[in-house]
């Protein structure tokens, strides 16, 4: 039975399962959640390519060390912790401004009508501009549907500071938004 | 909710990767696959390394009879090596998930 509602008795059963061997296993694993991940990956800014491939090694990261996937948390919010842990350690090695430039050529490459690509990048900027800390707690409680309690345990931070981050990014990017509009309309 | 706000999760759902995406999925196979060859090319290349050393060891004691076998010895080695390399061949074929690569694609 499992006792922590955060985890879903399907996901333990998938993970009980690839720890036994099976591929198929991790296989559903990886469709289940790969969204979720690569959202999030996508989000904290740069390529969607590289967090792409950031997000598979993710997984390969997670398919090494399932052994220590405690239940206590979602296995959603365990993966995302997995994430973020790789791109701290890809961002020791990057500058900001590369990040700047990524964002804005995610932001080109994507396309759609003029408005949301204008949108896109104000919005890809003002993220750039978050705290990495910051970014990666908006992302998962706004941009996707993460409590701030999942949120707590894939940051590894306490529960106030990313309730904290999260009103404070929150308030920044709607600034953002609301005057950049106010530009775009103007234009 | 304001307008900046729906504005807000517009885009992000615009920066949303599909729910369901087998190009992933196996990429990540192919990914784990790679990996679980590289430990059993290491485990065997650890192996071998081991077995080097304790022949070199022990080459002084037993060459004389080993040089005695030499033909007999050579036959044993290559047949082991074939048997080795078809090993590894399949093996390799079998992880590379190919067979099912096809039949999921089959069935989608």
């Amino acid at each position: 039975m499992n006792a922590n509602p955060l985890v879903g008795d399907l996901d333990i059963g998938l993970v009980e399962a690839a720890r036994r061997g099976s591929d198929a296993a991790f296989e559903k694993i990886v469709a289940r959640h790969q969204k979720a991940v690569r959202g999030f990956l996508r989000r904290l800014g740069g390529d969607p390519a590289d967090a792409d491939d950031l997000a598979q090694e993710t997984f390969v990261a997670a398919w090494r060390e399932l052994d220590r996937f405690r239940a206590q948390s979602s296995l959603r919010s365990w993966l995302c912790g997995i994430a973020y842990r790789k791109r701290l350690g890809q961002r020791r090695s990057q500058r900001r401004a590369s990040e700047r430039d990524a964002a804005f050529a995610a932001a080109s490459a994507l396309g759609g009508d003029a408005a949301d690509a204008g949108d896109r990048l104000d919005l890809a900027r003002a993220m750039a501009d978050l705290p990495l800390e910051q970014r990666a707690a908006v992302s998962l409680c706004l941009a996707a549907d993460f409590s701030h309690a999942e949120a707590a345990v894939a940051l590894k931070l306490p529960l106030g500071t990313v309730k904290s981050h999260v009103a404070r990014g929150r308030g920044k990017l709607l600034a953002a938004l609301s005057r950049d509009g106010g530009e775009h309309d103007r234009s | 909710m304001t307008d900046p706000e729906i504005r807000l999760a517009q885009l992000w759902s615009l920066d949303n990767p599909p729910a369901r995406d087998p190009a992933f999925a196996h990429a990540v196979t192919a990914r784990i696959e790679r990996r679980r060859l590289l430990w059993v090319w290491l485990e065997r290349a650890a192996v071998a390394a081991a077995a080097l050393a304790v022949a070199w060891a022990a080459w002084p004691f037993v060459s004389r009879e080993l040089l005695g076998a030499a033909p007999l010895l050579a036959v044993a080695a290559a047949a082991g090596l074939a048997i080795w390399s078809v090993d590894l061949t399949f093996e390799r074929l079998a992880l590379g998930g190919y067979e099912d690569f096809t039949r999921d694609l089959a069935s989608e």
